[in-house]
């Protein structure tokens, strides 16, 4: 009945529609609230953010202190007070985000080779412990990272490079889900495709590089995606092996520093979300495609 | 546009965004890194130093036969110096010797004199009484002193004691409410960028004579190997991020 009723099923769509962009809405809201609070006032925003509340109770005896927070979504007077703070009167904020990115891009870049390259290898090799092998990365995969934040750390004292970047980047270059990704779209591959390259004399390098990878480039673009997120957020891995507190990434600095000043800290956060967002736009397609080729499996 | 097309396109602007990006970070970088550099004051760096008390005073006399010959070559003059006390600026306790060189009028050549007495008389101001050594003059065959010939006398003083604690002036920071006088240590210490430098505040204690020339005579209350600040950009306070002259 309701196939053959198209005003039904109007209804239905735009009612559809409607629930989408009212969740999309919903969670844009603390993108868009920090982005229009970056552009408040030192004084507004300690005004709204850092206020002290004396609370009485029905007695009118004092029974404790508050922070009392009112949260404004546009402030009453515009101003880049604190993005002349970020980005001019204060260099040491951006130090942070050049330390994320010196955290981010070598593990993405190392992911992005390891990864592709580990994932071929498991599924061509002709070895009957393959499967046992893919089974305990994901059991790996599948524990909690601060598990293995204690072996990493005996790891990373024994290489000598504990309190260093290395000690975060190695661990997370050879992280599992990456092969886990890629293996999972090979084992979806046409083989006949590496059996054509094969019979032109091909080595398998050159299969990898030149006929498999760029059939399997949204899966490469989404593991960027999803490595790049992880790396930049990257918190308990820094806290543990960073010592130095200008050495730390801007995820670290940003929670250290809620207690300063509030515009400030939105219009790091704000600088802080832009990278995110451009290699999501970069990846989105890929993505969109990559989730469409699940649905239908 | 096709599917192929739009994936193409936002690749495409997600890379030149990300280079805007990254640009922008590093022209905002540097640009804020000079730009803090700029806000701080300049000092210049030294440490304490050791001084001795040094005034001269140049004035005119007369040369007066004091003594018969004391052998056929010479004979002994003397030369009063009156210098009054207000031309010693409070260092008149703290000098304790004093080198003097006499040009008489008609010799045209300094000569070096004795000082052979000190007193102050009534109305404060000091006597310096010297002896004139001629026989050096005589052997030489220059022309004799007159008695009541013209001299210029030029009186260097120096004090024994020397100072050990001593700072430029301008060191000395006042401050205009409370009229107390500091001194600020320079510290180095690890900042996002490499180093930077900041100042101590530290009241500044003089000693007697507080003032020796161009330097401030102080009693050392903070370590005396600190480097401090002077010829300062700027008032400074405790605390306060500094640079330094290159």
């Amino acid at each position: 009945m309701i196939r053959n009723n198209v005003f039904l099923r109007r209804i239905l769509y735009n009612a559809r529609l409607l629930i989408i962009a009212i969740t999309a809405i919903i969670s844009l809201i603390p993108v868009a609230f920090i982005i229009m609070n970056s552009f408040m006032g030192a004084a507004e925003a300690a005004a709204r953010y850092t206020s002290i509340v004396t609370a009485h109770n029905s007695f009118g005896v004092i029974s404790g202190n508050m922070h009392y927070i009112n949260m404004g979504f546009i402030p009453e007077l515009i101003s880049i007070s604190a993005w002349r703070e970020v980005l001019v009167e204060n260099p040491e904020s951006l130090r942070f985000m050049w330390n994320s990115f010196i955290l981010t891009v070598p593990i993405l870049v190392g992911q992005l080779v390891i990864a592709p390259l580990a994932a071929y290898g498991m599924e061509r090799a002709k070895s009957k412990h393959k499967e046992k092998l893919f089974f305990t990365y994901i059991i790996i995969m599948l524990l909690p990272m601060q598990a293995l934040l204690v072996p990493h750390f005996i790891a990373a004292n024994m290489l000598g490079i504990n309190q260093t970047y290395l000690a975060i980047i190695l661990p997370a270059i050879f992280a599992p889900f990456g092969v886990f990704l890629v293996r999972q779209q090979l084992k979806g591959f046409n083989k006949e495709i590496i059996e054509a390259g094969k019979i032109d004399g091909a080595n398998e390098l050159r299969i990898f590089i030149r006929l498999v990878v760029p059939n399997i480039k949204p899966t490469i673009t989404v593991l960027a995606v999803l490595a790049f997120a992880e790396a930049w957020n990257i918190i308990d891995q820094a806290v543990v092996f960073i010592r130095d507190s200008f050495a730390l990434p801007m995820s670290v600095h940003l929670s250290a520093n809620l207690a300063g000043n509030m515009g400030i800290v939105f219009a790091l956060s704000t600088l802080f979300m832009i990278p995110a967002m451009i290699v999501f736009i970069y990846g989105q397609d890929d993505m969109k495609e990559g989730l469409g080729y699940s649905g239908h499996r | 546009m096709s599917v192929n097309n739009k994936k193409i396109a936002s690749k495409k602007i997600a890379l030149v965004l990300m280079v805007i990006f990254i640009t922008g970070l590093a022209v905002f970088t540097i640009y804020s890194r000079s730009y803090a550099q700029r806000q701080r004051p300049l000092v210049n760096v030294t440490f304490f130093e050791s001084a001795t008390l040094v005034w001269s005073f140049e004035t005119r006399s007369t040369i007066e036969h004091a003594a018969p010959m004391h052998s056929e070559q010479g004979a002994e003059w003397t030369i009063e110096v009156y210098v009054p006390l207000s031309a010693f600026e409070n260092y008149v306790s703290h000098l304790y010797t004093v080198d003097a060189e006499v040009t008489a009028d008609g010799l045209g050549i300094p000569e070096e004199l004795n000082l052979i007495e000190r007193r102050i008389i009534d109305d404060g101001d000091l006597i310096y009484v010297f002896v004139y050594d001629s026989i050096r003059q005589r052997i030489e065959g220059t022309i004799p002193i007159l008695s009541g010939e013209g001299v210029t006398v030029h009186l260097a003083h120096r004090g024994l004691d020397s100072y050990d604690f001593t700072i430029p002036l301008s060191a000395i920071q006042r401050n205009p409410l409370t009229d107390e006088d500091h001194i600020f240590t320079v510290h180095r210490r690890r900042s996002a960028w490499g180093w930077e430098y900041y100042v101590r505040q530290h009241n500044a204690v003089f000693l007697p004579p507080a003032r020796i020339g161009d330097m401030a005579n102080l009693s050392p209350t903070f370590d005396t190997n600190a480097p401090i600040a002077f010829d300062m950009e700027g008032s400074l306070y405790d605390g306060a991020l500094v640079r330094l002259w290159d």
